[in-house]
């Protein structure tokens, strides 16, 4: 029993070394590892196009002190610019810790379906990094150094992160849902867009999609509304101003239900918008806790504004823009059946849409100074 | 140590083997091929798919009823003559032969994908097949106990998209049923082979110790194996849609990939490291069931021996198998023709073993035992 014990253990022994013999393994400590990924374009004269991919990575230095560091890579294809890039690096790449995946805005409006190709083909890539638009060059915004932060791409990936809350943002920017909004039908793909500013990069708006290619963008002010229109459930704040010294200030949730009627070849949309929340900051009225009929009065003096605003971003939706940013498409196709060829823009952008805007004061916190 | 008797299993063993012969790796690539042609109704497909093993449970009911302590390999000579009966014993052991190479080459296909790029697929297919021959040789009721073992940690793995609910949508399901049932059935047929497995149940109902819970047993494993199915189907096109699920080899990945848990960076390379297992054990399962009927031919073989005899053959033949667009071309056109083959062979055997009731064989057995 014990002579075979021990030929079955030098078999295994074995086994594992002429497994990883050959393998070309490395400890971590000499891999690159990557903090982001950018995507630029540079198009020549003659219609020729190359592209630059600049990846960020971490060096370890002395004393435990992390910097960033700029690996470019060039090449006709994507797939070229690897080779491009091993050109110039000195350790193997250790995907799967992406944080963002920076596109310039000049690729987005190219089309970003080789970007999204490239990424959904490679099993290793971090499907849950952030995807941001920036108005230069990516390099550009991957090598900015902001203070405290190793690369740039920790500092991006916290303010995305972190930007739901106040302006209706969820946290469905990452890789994987701009994957599953670019081919589905009726979607479409909303991506932050980041410029820098005095203080270091913000976001500035949102890069709309039309399929892979990024048509336009919006800023804050609309997009807080596209937002509000367009997610089942986001938080954020709303207001109310008369003038500088009187407004009102409500934090609220807000959650969307879309109901589609058809009519022969007509569709008509209803957006039922549920807000509820608190006031945190009331300086028009007295306490309206206390005093249902005022609680009344501001409700519905929010919701008409709010109507308005989003009526406002509704029709330039239609005539601008021309397309279905707000899903309506995929909700009449979830009703009244899939892979019809319809052109859902065209149809959003023609039909009726009304939206219902219900406000609901819940609170008001501590009490009203 | 104690050692486990290799005869008898219980009838819980029994619909776990069941269960875990027919769920492993194929099942996490069954949403793509599904939604080609039912589109967001591909999990009512699956419930029409599962019509061919539960047809096959109900064959093997009848058979039980008729014959509890003969397996189908003794029968099907009863029926159809020594040669007869060995040609049919024979075709049914070349498809366990070619289940467990493509299952195994499409374990290999995929650990190659995501975990293991740095290796051939001749040295993880030489190690699949080796886990496979090693639990295969212990026999029956240590297979019995690893599939028992195994499926509480497949339960935990399949419980976990729950987490992922809340980022999917009801409107990705909606509207049911916009394409015909003409087109949903379509849809089962040509996945069927994804629910083969439950073959092996006509080789081991005859070791059942408690037979009289045989058909409850039977029964709890196929609804069982639906139920799984039709949840990983629908969880996928509920979280992905069924514009981006056939754009994925094993859309079902994706899906654990976003769940979210601190420390670990990516629950997917966990969910696959632990669902290797589970397709091991159904490597297991079609290797065991391919060398019982092996052994059925040369009686007197230890069995044993015999697995360990059998490693470097079933381990070539899958290795011709890892070629992935071979492997999956050679599956949509031969599987069709074993399910086909099973359906016919079976329904006939039940056929005839009915008509012989209270016939000459009855009276024949008798005499042979006087």
């Amino acid at each position: 029993m014990k002579g075979k014990q021990t030929v079955i253990l030098i078999s295994l022994v074995l086994l594992f070394i002429s497994y990883i013999y050959n393998t070309n393994m490395k400890p971590v400590e000499n891999m690159q590892v990557l903090s982001g990924a950018g995507y630029d374009i540079i198009e020549e004269v003659d219609g020729h196009i190359t592209y630059s991919i600049p990846l960020s990575v971490y060096v370890f230095g002395e004393d435990n002190k992390i910097t960033g560091e700029i690996k470019t890579g060039i090449g006709s294809t994507i797939g070229l610019t690897r080779g491009d890039r091993q050109r110039k690096s000195d350790n193997k790449f250790l995907l799967g810790l992406e944080k963002v995946y920076v596109i310039s805005e000049d690729y987005a409006k190219f089309g970003i379906r080789n970007i999204l190709d490239v990424l959904f083909t490679n099993p290793e890539v971090n499907d849950m990094g952030a995807v941001i638009v920036y108005n230069g060059k990516a390099e550009e915004l991957l090598g900015y150094q902001v203070s405290g932060y190793a690369t740039s791409s920790d500092y991006l990936d916290g303010v995305i992160r972190n930007a739901q809350g106040y302006n209706f943002f969820t946290n469905n920017y990452k890789l994987t849902d701009v994957f599953v909004r670019v081919d589905s039908e009726g979607r479409k793909a909303l991506i932050p867009y980041v410029e820098i500013k005095k203080t270091g990069p913000e976001v500035t708006g949102f890069a709309i999609f039309n399929k892979d290619k990024m048509v336009d963008k919006v800023n804050m002010q609309e997009g807080k509304i596209l937002n509000l229109l367009r997610e089942k459930k986001a938080r954020g704040s709303l207001n109310l101003q008369k003038d500088a010294k009187s407004y009102v200030d409500y934090y609220c949730e807000a959650r969307r239900k879309v109901k589609v009627e058809k009519d022969g070849d007509n569709y008509k949309f209803i957006i039922d918008l549920n807000l509820e929340g608190d006031i945190i900051s009331n300086e028009e009225f007295p306490s309206v806790i206390d005093n249902p009929e005022l609680k009344k009065k501001l409700e519905a003096e929010l919701s008409d504004k709010i109507e308005a605003e989003c009526n406002a971003f509704i029709q330039k939706m239609k005539c601008e823009y021309k397309l279905d940013l707000l899903e309506l498409g995929r909700v009449a196709a979830a009703n009244f059946g899939r892979h019809q060829n319809k052109d859902w823009d065209k149809i959003v952008s023609t039909s009726d849409i009304k939206v219902k805007v219900k406000v609901k004061v819940d609170k008001e916190g501590r009490g009203n100074y | 140590m104690k050692k486990v008797g290799t005869n008898d299993i219980t009838a819980n063993q029994y619909s776990f083997i069941i269960i875990g012969t027919m769920i492993g790796i194929a099942i996490l690539s069954a949403p793509k091929d599904l939604i080609k042609a039912a589109e967001q109704d591909a999990w009512i497909s699956v419930i029409f798919g599962m019509m061919y093993p539960f047809y096959l449970v109900i064959m093997g009911i009848l058979l039980f009823r008729r014959y509890p302590d003969k397996n189908i390999l003794q029968i099907s000579k009863i029926c159809f003559g020594n040669i007869g009966g060995g040609l049919f014993n024979f075709v049914f052991m070349l498809q366990f032969l070619f289940f467990a190479a493509t299952r195994s080459a499409g374990l290999d296909d995929i650990l190659q994908t995501y975990i293991a790029s740095f290796l051939t697929p001749a040295k993880l297919i030489a190690a699949f097949i080796l886990a496979a021959a090693f639990t295969a040789s212990f026999g029956l009721k240590v297979l019995g106990r690893v599939n028992e073992m195994i499926f509480y940690l497949m339960l935990i793995l399949i419980l976990c998209p729950i987490a992922v609910l809340r980022d999917g949508s009801i409107l990705n399901i909606m509207p049911m049923l916009q394409n015909s049932i003409g087109k949903i059935i379509v849809g089962s047929v040509q996945t069927v082979y994804s629910y083969s497995g439950i073959e092996i149940l006509f080789i081991i109902y005859p070791r059942i110790s408690d037979k009289e819970n045989m058909v409850k047993a039977s029964l709890k494993a196929v609804i069982a194996t639906a139920l799984i199915y039709v949840w990983f189907v629908f969880s996928t096109i509920y979280y992905l849609g069924i514009d981006i699920v056939p754009k994925y080899g094993w859309p079902f990945l994706s899906v654990t990939s976003s769940i979210n848990m601190p420390v670990i960076n990516n629950f997917r390379y966990i969910f696959l490291f632990l669902w290797s297992i589970v397709a091991l054990k159904t490597i297991s399962n079609y290797f065991f069931s391919f060398t019982l009927i092996f052994n059925d031919f040369f009686k007197g073989l230890d069995f044993k021996k015999l697995c360990y005899a059998m490693y470097p053959f079933v381990a070539y033949v899958t290795i011709l198998f890892s070629d992935e667009a071979f492997r999956r071309n050679i599956l949509r056109k031969a599987a069709p023709n074993f399910i086909l083959f099973n359906i016919i062979g079976i329904t006939l055997i039940v056929i005839i073993t009915y008509l012989k009731k209270e016939g000459k064989y009855e009276r024949k057995t008798n005499c042979n035992s006087n």
